[in-house]
């Protein structure tokens, strides 16, 4: 394993942590209160001035983060996702904060106005950007200014401290409880998401079974018919109707299918232990271009625009494999034979690779286009919502999963539609620079 | 082996389900025992011997799993075939740790399907056992 291969997977963990941001920052905020209360402990024991007052402010700093971070670590129990208490630890939280501030500025009176800024703004900026993307940003900017604002005060407090009394032991307790808060929260994060992930998936494996077995009883009794001495004795029109219903029940079956494919990979996104490869665009896309194509029957109506390219982009094989399967899927499900589907590669400006697919079938309106994806969104939400017509449906779904796919890769899907013109499904992926820069391992 | 004389026992305990794969297994010339739980699948394998046993996971009283283990402890004879739709790696992993190599989808294997199956599954024992013989 090379630096490249160091700076990739950095890279990644860093992706996966920003998904996991609820439990790895609160967890960081938890080591880092006990952080900065060991300090306060060691600074109030080797003052020789202390004060009734200033053992005051030790003791909420070192009760309130403890308080306060039970409360989120009841929240974050890897027993699910409990958002509510989450968001209601995040409130008290903030709550204390600025209580904490308070008894700071009540029982300090007139202390230097750079130490109460020093505490106020921190806890602004949590309030302000305790949001997923920017709750790195604020855990760090707190961290640091809360640890200034630690020093500047005992510096206020206690003049005639020099720096090798206060600043040098401060700067080296931040460091050493810093490392063994990221040792510590990292190894807690990552327990908890795997058990997270685990009764997830048993939930899935559960509803599977449940959706499942109604439409497997009905294929059974459908076959039993079929097998049955009354079944030649009956009109066509009635044997017709017997193979309608074999037909719809398939079509729920694999709509099930698809409906929980979606509900995993929005599960797997949780998911920490995942390998990520390098994967050859290249050879992936052809694959999946003609064995969807001869699935089909309709080889001849496959046309394959793509360059020897090492278009290696870093990723999920199998993941990747299904977002293209279903699109192409589409393209040949949705035209009829004998008109042509394109799927050609292009390479764009660096790093982006732009896949193309394109056929000339039935189409969607750019009203059924703007319904396609929202559908899904509702279906998630279990909002009942109604997911436009069947055609969107079926269509729609596979695009979805791919969507979904494609973004967690970094990636965008697009779509071009014009009803009874055909569809253009633009996927757009970044790849992998070391590689393309500096060949094959 | 010849089917008619093979022995084979189905535990299922959904009354349609079992109805129909009885129905249709016999009329593909099989022989079967039939059990509704896991307790009457127990004391059917101790009274008989048979040569597979169809069985599906979830059951009342005795479950599939706790059947599994009870006859392997007793190490009754018999190929073990788990039918069920249950597909999660940890429910497959407790199966095969067992030592069954035969987990067929129970949705994919309709009644009559899933007695050709058997038959080619009662040929491949014969295959596997004749060299010994």
């Amino acid at each position: 394993m090379g630096f490249s291969q160091y700076l990739l997977d950095s890279h990644e963990q860093y992706r996966q942590q920003v998904r996991l941001h609820n439990s790895w920052v609160i967890r960081l905020r938890w080591w880092y209160l006990l952080i900065l209360g060991g300090i306060a402990i060691i600074t109030s024991y080797t003052s020789p001035h202390e004060t009734a007052d200033y053992r005051t402010f030790v003791a909420a700093l070192i009760g309130g983060g403890l308080g306060i971070n039970f409360v989120l670590w009841l929240a974050t129990k890897p027993k699910g996702l409990r958002v509510g208490a989450y968001h209601f630890a995040a409130i008290i939280m903030t709550l204390l904060d600025t209580a904490l501030a308070a008894s700071v500025v009540y029982f300090q009176g007139g202390i230097d106005s750079r130490a109460t800024v020093l505490f106020a703004i921190p806890i602004l900026l949590k309030g302000v950007l305790f949001t997923p993307i920017f709750a790195y940003l604020a855990a760090a900017l707190s961290s640091v200014m809360y640890t200034g604002a630690l020093v500047l005060y005992t510096q206020i407090k206690h003049p005639d401290y020099g720096l090798q009394d206060v600043i040098l032991p401060a700067v080296f307790y931040s460091i050493v409880f810093f490392l063994l808060a990221m040792i510590l929260s990292q190894y807690t994060a990552r327990n908890s998401a795997k058990e997270r992930e685990n009764s997830y998936a048993e939930l899935l494996s559960l509803l599977r079974h449940q959706l499942h077995h109604p439409s497997g009883v009905i294929a059974a009794i459908v076959e039993m018919l079929e097998h049955s001495e009354g079944y030649s004795k009956l009109s066509p029109k009635d044997r017709e109707y017997i193979r309608q219903l074999k037909y719809e029940n398939h079509r729920i079956n694999s709509m099930i299918s698809n409906v929980l494919q979606v509900a995993q990979i929005k599960g797997e996104e949780v998911k920490t232990s995942e390998k990520w490869t390098d994967v050859n665009l290249m050879v992936l896309i052809s694959d999946c271009a003609t064995s969807t194509a001869t699935a089909y029957k309709r080889l001849n109506d496959l046309e394959l625009n793509i360059p020897h390219d090492n278009a290696i982009v870093h990723g999920q094989h199998d993941k990747l494999q299904l977002a293209f399967e279903n699109i192409i899927e589409n393209a040949f499900k949705f035209s009829d034979a004998g008109n042509r589907v394109t799927v050609s590669m292009l390479a764009k400006k660096m790093p982006t690779i732009e896949i193309d697919i394109e056929d000339h079938g039935v189409g969607l309106s750019s009203k059924d286009q703007k319904k396609l994806f929202k559908a899904f969104t509702n279906i998630e939400s279990a909002n009942t919502g109604t997911p436009g017509s069947i055609k969107t449906y079926s269509m729609g779904l596979g695009l979805y999963i791919s969507k979904i796919i494609i973004e967690q890769h970094g990636g965008k899907l697009e779509l071009q539609s014009a009803e009874g013109k055909g569809t253009k499904v633009i996927v757009r992926l970044k790849r992998d620079m070391w590689r393309y820069y500096y060949g094959q391992k | 082996m010849d089917k008619s004389k093979a022995r084979i026992l189905y535990i299922e305990d959904y009354p349609v389900v079992q109805t129909m794969y009885v129905e249709a297994l016999r009329s593909h010339g099989f022989t079967i025992d039939v059990a509704s739980d896991g307790k009457a699948a127990l004391e059917l394998v101790a009274a008989n011997s048979y040569d597979v046993i169809l069985l599906d996971l979830l059951l009342p009283q005795v479950t599939g799993l706790e059947f599994l283990r009870e006859f392997r402890a007793k190490d009754y004879p018999g190929e073990v075939v788990v039918l069920s739709d249950f597909d999660n790696p940890g429910t497959v992993k407790d199966v095969t740790d067992l030592g069954v190599t035969n987990y067929w989808i129970k949705v994919e294997n309709t009644p009559h399907l899933l007695a050709e199956r058997l038959d080619s599954l009662l040929k491949d024992i014969d295959e596997t056992v004749a060299p010994k013989a």
